[in-house]
């Protein structure tokens, strides 16, 4: 009868082995001859496909309690901007609209009650920042044809995010409650 | 008088999107009367389940058919293979018609009441279907490399006969700094056959390190066809590209990713960063980084270490000089420090779960070591009593 140490030590040398021929096995397949007959030679080809993917890593804007005819944007980082990134292999055109979020006078479509800019959120994230970024407060399209917010936004990492800030005005006949509003970002291959 | 009422903004967007499609382009040479089927892909990269809605748009929209439902759910990380099919009419005009398959996070369902605050971000698939120009008609691109000052700057005009004929090309390249014109070069002459394309190549050394942009001029056969490309011409510096928001207890050392860029064609060495914690134009704290190198064009994230005793809760500024061959470059940033009194610890799941596997695979070896004493002694009890007899 074997014993119980005996047995786990048997498992022991079992792995210990097995881990050795991998090893060496894998040694030993770097070494193989490039040919084993006639030196024959081959070409393998691979198409990478390309890939448009987005994701929103700041996708929450919340401006909390505000009065009539206030006044507040995210470009102080608070609340902070939406933050746009391009996870795919390809430069894209970003643009974006959005539904309603005010019902005061004025302020029911798109106004200058809700507006949008945009800027880098790391270094050289754009081909051109004077062309392909918002740089100036737009009004925000609701529920209509969505506009440019970022144009060539890079897919390196390091420079593959954007900054999209958003700034609103309380109309003066705004009713009370809660108030929201969704925004869509609709990217394609630059 | 003023009205206060307690409103809650909240603009919603995709939780934490990554809603994909490939190929992010399809380019369809036309064929009137046709109805082609091509394969396309939807990605969800995200951990979470998705659900997909999927549509056509553009000019052609009506024409594509895509094979497969509409309205799906995605696992994390996972992708879904389908096709669609266009069918081209006849007659279309020449140049280039703009369609694509959109897909759009859809939203999910909630039970109960209750105000329901939905967000979506979408990805389109460009389906283009080129046809071509009665005659003659070329597009051109023009690309240009970034090089070291001292190098020469090669240019590539690449010529697309979108036309039903063939066509002699001849180029002209014009060099400006800003505004200024430098210099005008030529690539050759190329013949390009109807739907085919050829490359122009040619090269120009800048007497200084800057921006330039090279603007082609192609002509062909009484017409012509224009594009620009911008360049750089490198010399000794970097870029101080970012530095990470840290949060940490009071007390605690926060450890900074530096993240710089090399500007230049050469190895910079003995590079070393110093950084400031800086609140109300005061610097409060300050440490170096150990002294590292930086390739050749390469970007590189570099850990600066600070000890944060002193400071109080709240947040902070950063400054950071880079110290490099004789030279120094400053970048503030904003908000880089947030002291808060409690920070949960982090956990990774993975690390968790190899720590439970671990401590699994020893207790089942502990139970197999130490199991089953008790058989041995009743055996030995019953020789005794056999002797005895």
């Amino acid at each position: 009868m074997v014993s119980n140490n005996t047995l786990a030590g048997l498992i022991v040398v079992a792995i210990v082995v097995s881990l050795a021929s991998v090893i060496t096995t894998v040694n030993l397949a770097s070494r193989l001859p490039m040919a084993l007959t006639g030196g024959v030679t081959g070409v393998t080809q691979v198409t990478v496909a390309t890939e448009i993917t987005i994701s929103l890593p700041i996708n929450t804007v919340d401006f909390g309690t505000m009065y009539v005819n206030d006044v507040d944007d995210t470009t102080d980082g608070s609340p902070h901007a939406f933050v746009i990134q391009n996870d795919g292999s390809v430069k894209v055109n970003v643009t974006v609209n959005a539904t309603q979020l005010w019902s005061g006078t004025g302020a029911t479509g798109t106004s200058s009650y809700y507006q949008f800019k945009s800027e880098c959120n790391e270094t050289g994230c754009v081909t051109d920042e004077a062309t392909d970024l918002v740089s100036s407060w737009t009004n925000m399209p609701i529920d209509s044809a969505a506009v440019k917010v970022v144009d060539r936004l890079d897919f390196v990492d390091s420079k593959d995010a954007a900054n999209v800030h958003i700034k609103i005005t309380v109309p003066s006949d705004e009713p009370a409650g809660a108030k929201s509003s969704t925004v869509t970002f609709t990217s394609v291959a630059a | 008088m003023h009205r206060y009422f307690p409103l809650l903004f909240l603009i919603l967007l995709p939780s934490a999107l990554g809603i994909g499609l490939s190929p992010a382009r399809i380019e369809i040479p036309y064929q009137p009367g046709a109805n082609l089927t091509y394969d396309f892909m939807v990605l969800n990269n995200l951990k979470t389940p998705l659900l997909v809605e999927l549509y056509t748009t553009g000019e052609l929209s009506k024409q594509i058919v895509i094979h497969g439902p509409l309205k799906f759910e995605l696992d994390p990380g996972m992708v879904r293979k389908l096709s669609f099919s266009i069918f081209m009419p006849e007659g279309l005009e020449p140049g280039l018609h703009k369609s694509g398959i959109g897909a759009i996070e859809g939203i999910p369902e909630t039970e109960g009441g209750g105000t329901q605050l939905a967000a979506r971000a979408a990805v389109v698939m460009q389906v283009w279907v080129r046809v071509p120009y009665p005659g003659k008609y070329i597009e051109i691109s023009l690309h240009a490399e970034d090089v070291e000052l001292g190098e020469e700057t090669p240019l590539r005009i690449t010529i697309k006969n979108l036309g039903s004929e063939d066509i002699l090309a001849e180029d002209e390249i014009n060099i400006f700094e800003n505004e200024e014109k430098l210099a005008t070069i030529s690539a050759g002459k190329a013949q390009v056959k109807a739907r085919e394309t050829a490359e122009l190549k040619a090269s120009w050394k800048a007497d200084h390190a800057g921006t330039y942009r090279a603007e082609a001029l192609v002509k062909y056969d009484g017409s012509e066809a224009t594009a620009s490309a911008t360049f750089r011409v490198g010399t000794l510096d970097l870029e101080i590209v970012n530095l990470s928001r840290e949060r940490v207890s009071p007390g605690e050392i926060a450890k900074f990713k530096l993240k710089l860029k090399s500007l230049w064609n050469q190895p910079i060495q003995a590079i070393h960063a110093d950084l400031e914690i800086v609140k109300d134009n005061k610097t409060l704290k300050s440490a170096s980084s150990a002294p590292f190198d930086l390739g050749v064009w390469e970007e590189k994230e570099i850990p600066i270490f600070l000890e944060t005793a002193g400071l109080e809760e709240g947040n902070y500024d950063a400054r950071v000089k880079v110290y490099f061959e004789n030279r120094s470059k400053e970048r503030f940033f904003e908000n880089r420090l947030e002291i808060v009194k409690y920070k949960p610890p982090e956990i990774s799941l993975s690390i968790l779960a190899i720590v439970l596997l671990i401590a699994l695979v020893f207790i089942f070896i502990l139970a197999f070591l130490f199991g089953k004493p008790r058989k041995r002694k009743k055996h030995v009890k019953k020789k005794k009593r056999k002797r005895k007899a």
